[in-house]
């Protein structure tokens, strides 16, 4: 059994005080004890999540805490893993043994949103488990057979069959980012994600989405999880590599002659690259990518994966690399065939033009007299009714759909006014909403960073500019004050501004954000 | 007028397509005497609207009614959405079997009106004009509304109070707003371009419901009556004068501090210039708009007009084609009196409805190109599958806010692709927006004609607004599909690049 924690953990023990301390303690007594019956069970826990989110119309207002509930596995040193989702703005992560009532209070570790996987840190109350912590699977292949652990009404734990139908690069559920995902038939309902999913008793995977009417759901695999825990028992963390372009498949025979695309069925189309990414260094719009890290890429995009067969070449980055790594690329460029080569970098959500925020981050805002600045990001717009696309304003909506990850320079984001707050300071203003900001007290904005800094440098806020309107929005700046504390009563606002505090890497990377 | 910064909230329906459960009308009233009511006609309309998906084609035709009424010189009055895009038009008088053949004399889209005559000799035999109120009728008076609705042949009557007089979007042409008089006597489909008479004189022509509402309908008020008349005396309609400019109340101390208004001054700032609107060249962006034709403008954009509050552009709403209005300004400190002629020129990128203007296209390689219109917006936007929609709306609304229209004398759509081999790839780019072929930026349709067919070999190179990718077409396959293409899917023709319009009747 002591074995079983070293193949997770293995030779980084040493290089982790925090893990090692715990191991210490809890090490040698955890693993062993049989379960009630006499049978040894993997560790599954039920996670109970509490959360919150901010408003994504009103960011100083809070929506109605809730509870989720599902599954999390240990994962050895003291560390349970289970999915991002789950925990996303927690504000109490519990955890329940099987056949307890007990509820054991736990830290979020590290979390990330672009694999789905968060990992847990248990306290002191470690002690009295009985469970053993399972291996990762070496290999789990299509049509294997597999098992799904969760709980029984009874708190124990149930075995479900699987069968594992699909591999690829998905999209992840309530995720805008793809990842490696088995799709599995199962013969239960899973009843809460991070569900863990069992092959030969090693963990195969954990469950991130179920549906009940066709019995199928997604998990993420062994792969996966391996590559997230060593990276997060090695700090810094360092996610998961991107490479920053946009590519299309390359099928018309025609357009294939245009690019003098020779090898039959190979390659596909750069579109656009990420400002600031190893992409846009190396590679152009209008490049065929015919290799990539030493795997041809067909013209669909897909490679021949030794491990998981047909996947598409992101797998190629976001599975097989880290960032920082440099891949050699061979594409045809103005119609002949070059070598290049990219630096891969990790791609995150916060440098898009126009974020998702798909994990709800608290937004950066301003309000001065009762004018709330903010950044546009996708959540907002999907915060606008079922109806959203047409609810929306139309030139939001085309920067949304049109350039939302292709910033024209690093850091550039959308700055709006999302809406006047009524008061006697802005009468005359108050039918301004969802417009975009190109000015601060005169000065060109392109991001919430420059509307702190020039409001903070000026002392007040004079006034802003929008698109297209010729006249200046300016406030009374001597009646400023006194206004924003009506605002504030009166809206009952707490705080006028929210900057993320600089330097703030730190809950970046716990949140993976 | 017609809003430079556009509007959104009202969503008003024609009444030819208001869902609204018919209403019997009261037994007959005295109000209307009989002399009135032989003058309203009943209309009988065959239309046909353009398919701008495959425009050499047009759609299923139907039929419907609406009201008119006489109004003197072989004249009948009704509003143009009944008689627009129609192929057949008759009319007929209450109690009388016969139907006569009708043809439109004039159409003006911008205010939803219509003249008919008949010229059959004997229809205007014995009939009483309608004659017009002098006076607009207050809030709170009885008016009787006279037409055909659904729920039988004959000539209906129902009765109600002037609610509101107030300003509203014309659903007919999507962009227009004018002065409507809303009633509650019941209006229902049918009940369009019939009058409404107030102590049996005309004070308004019914013509639009609010969809989900009740004891709302809509009438074209006296004066947009009398300014529509006026307009085609001289034998042509030419359409409201537009300043053409977008403005800011001023009523908040700071911005009239930072506009520099001096004390006892008040007026609005000119935020946006329509630049096919009467004031380009004349009036700038922060120009304050203090006085119009000798009315002070408030600083909420009000005048004093013959003792009642209304909003400046009042007075254009007076105005004829080649009027002019005196504006007096604020600009850099100083005082200035400017003289506005009122002559619209053309405007591609108002984006109205447009009626009896066969749609537009080139057909190349089983690609339809087609001028960006309102038309073409509305069959994306109910078509549910269609990419790129959210492109054509923010062309339509932004055309001339965002000034996306520099360089262009209209925005070429790719509307549709009839599949064949040459272009199976093709189809991402549906409702894309042309800006170059083989290099050559396109500023209008015939450009597309004249970039393809300075080519004949090697490959057409697309590229369309914000894609990344672009299309390519093989120039010698797609040639030869052409015909093959127009055989298949029944095109008689491969381009209608002129302006053609064609007769209501």
């Amino acid at each position: 059994m002591r074995m079983r924690t070293s193949a997770i953990t293995g030779h980084r023990l040493t290089l982790l005080p925090a893990f090692a301390t715990l191991l210490l303690c809890t090490g040698v007594a955890r693993c062993q004890t049989p379960t009630a019956d006499g049978a040894e069970e993997p560790g599954v826990f039920q996670v109970i999540a509490t959360y919150q989110t901010f408003n994504p119309l009103i960011p100083w207002q809070k929506t109605p805490p809730a509870t989720r509930y599902g599954y999390g596995i240990d994962v050895g040193s003291g560390c349970v893993l289970t999915t991002e989702h789950l925990v996303r703005n927690h504000t109490l992560i519990e955890l329940r043994r099987p056949r307890s009532g007990e509820k054991i209070p736990v830290q979020v570790e590290i979390s990330d949103p672009q694999v789905n996987l968060a990992l847990l840190r248990l306290g002191e109350t470690r002690h009295g488990s009985s469970a053993y912590h399972p291996k990762l699977a070496e290999r789990v292949s299509r049509n294997q057979a597999v098992a799904i652990l969760q709980f029984d009404e009874t708190r124990q734990i149930q075995r479900g069959q699987g069968q594992v139908l699909q591999i690829g690069m998905t999209k992840l559920p309530r995720a805008m980012y793809a990842s490696l995902s088995f799709k599995l038939l199962t013969d239960i309902n899973v009843q809460g994600e991070g569900a863990p999913v069992m092959a030969d008793d090693r963990l195969a995977g954990l469950m991130i989405s179920h549906e009940a009417s066709t019995r199928t759901g997604h998990m993420v695999p062994y792969s996966v999880i391996a590559q997230f825990l060593d990276d997060a028992r090695q700090a810094p963390y360092r996610g998961f590599a991107a490479a920053g372009f946009a590519w299309t498949p390359l099928v018309d025979p025609g357009k294939r002659a245009y690019f003098n695309v020779r090898r039959p069925q190979k390659g596909v189309l750069v579109l656009s690259c990420v400002p600031g990414t190893g992409a846009a260094e190396s590679l152009r719009p209008n490049d065929v990518i015919l290799e990539w890290d030493g795997h041809e890429i067909g013209n669909l995009g897909f490679y021949n994966d030794n491990e998981f067969g047909r996947l598409t070449l992101s797998h190629l980055i976001k599975g097989r690399r880290v960032p920082g790594d440099i891949v050699p690329v061979t594409l045809i460029r103005e119609g002949a065939e070059i070598e290049v080569e990219v630096t891969l970098t990790r791609l995150q959500d916060r440098v898009a033009l126009i974020p998702e925020n798909v994990v709800g981050a608290r937004p950066e805002y301003l309000v001065q007299g009762g004018l709330v600045i903010r950044q546009l990001t996708g959540l907002y717009l999907r915060s606008h009714g079922p109806k959203w696309q047409q609810a929306v304003d139309a030139r939001l909506m085309q920067l949304y759909n049109t350039r939302r990850s292709a910033p024209s320079q690093p850091g550039e984001h959308i700055v709006i006014l999302s809406r006047v707050l009524p008061h006697p300071i802005n009468v005359g203003y108050q039918r301004f909403a969802d417009r975009i900001i190109t000015r601060v007290n005169g000065r060109a904005v392109k991001n919430m960073d420059d509307v702190f800094r020039i409001v903070d440098r000026d002392g007040t806020l004079e006034g802003v500019s929008l698109r297209s309107v010729g006249v200046d929005i300016v406030l009374a700046t001597n009646r400023l004050a006194s206004a924003d504390a009506q605002l504030a009563s009166n809206y009952a606002v707490p705080d006028l501004r929210y900057r993320r505090p600089p330097g703030s890497d730190e809950a970046d990377r716990l949140q993976g954000n | 007028m017609h809003e430079s910064i556009s509007k959104y909230g009202i969503l008003l329906l024609c009444l030819l397509v208001m869902p609204v459960a018919p209403r019997f009308s009261r037994a007959a009233q005295p109000p209307a005497a009989p002399s009135s009511r032989g003058s309203v006609v009943k209309i009988h309309v065959t239309i046909q609207r353009y398919n701008y998906l495959l425009p050499w084609q047009g759609s299923r035709p139907v039929s419907g009614t609406g009201t008119g009424f006489i109004i003197g010189k072989r004249r009948i009055l009704t509003n143009a959405h009944i008689v627009s895009d129609a192929r057949f038009l008759q009319v007929q008088k209450d109690g009388d079997p016969r139907r006569y053949r009708a043809r439109v004399t004039f159409v003006a889209d911008d205010c939803d009106l219509a003249t008919l005559t008949v010229d059959s000799p004997d229809f205007f035999e014995n009939l009483h004009p309608l004659r017009f109120a002098e006076r607009m009728p207050e809030l709170d008076d009885e008016v009787s509304v006279l037409g055909y609705p659904l729920g039988g042949d004959r000539l209906s009557v129902t009765h109600g109070v002037v609610s509101r007089i107030d300003y509203s979007t014309y659903a007919h042409s999507a962009v227009d707003q004018h002065l409507v008089l809303q009633v509650d006597a019941a209006i229902n489909p049918g009940n369009s371009g019939g009058p409404i008479l107030y102590k049996d004189r005309i004070v308004g022509l019914a013509f639009q419901g609010l969809a989900w509402a009740e004891n709302i309908g809509y009438a074209i008020p006296l004066p947009v009556l009398m300014h529509f008349l006026e307009d085609i005396e001289d034998g042509a309609y030419h359409g409201y004068p537009e300043l053409g400019v977008g403005y800011l109340e001023t009523r908040n101390p700071a911005l009239r501090d930072s506009l520099r208004i001096p004390d006892g001054a008040s007026g609005v700032a000119v935020l946006m210039v329509d630049p096919f609107g009467s004031a380009r060249q004349i009036l700038r962006e922060g120009d304050v708009l203090t006085d119009i034709d000798g009315h002070a403008i408030a600083a909420d954009g009000t005048i004093k007009l013959d003792g009642d509050v209304v909003i400046f552009p009042e007075i254009l709403e007076r105005k004829q084609w080649g009027d002019s209005v005196e504006l007096t300004v604020w600009r850099d400190n100083g005082e200035l009196t400017l003289g506005v002629p009122l002559t619209n020129p053309y405007d591609p990128f108002v984006y109205r409805n447009t009626y009896n203007v066969r749609p537009r296209y080139y057909l190349y390689g089983g690609l339809v190109f087609a001028p960006l219109s309102r038309g073409l917006l509305n069959v994306a936007v109910r078509s549910r599958n269609v990419i790129n929609t959210h492109q054509l709306q923010y062309y339509t609304r932004y055309a001339k806010v965002d000034r996306l229209y520099e360089g262009c004398d209209e925005f070429v759509v790719l509307v549709n692709r009839l599949p064949h081999q040459v272009n199976t790839y093709a189809q991402g780019f549906r409702n894309g927006i042309l800006t170059h072929v083989n290099g050559i930026r396109i500023t209008g349709l015939n450009d597309v004609k004249k970039a393809i067919r300075q080519k004949q070999d090697g490959f057409h190179v697309m590229r369309f607004a914000n894609m990344d990718d672009s299309l390519i077409l093989d120039a010698r396959a797609a040639e030869q599909a052409d015909a093959e293409i127009m055989s298949a899917y029944g095109v008689s023709s491969r381009e209608r690049l002129r302006r053609l319009g064609v007769g209501g009747n």
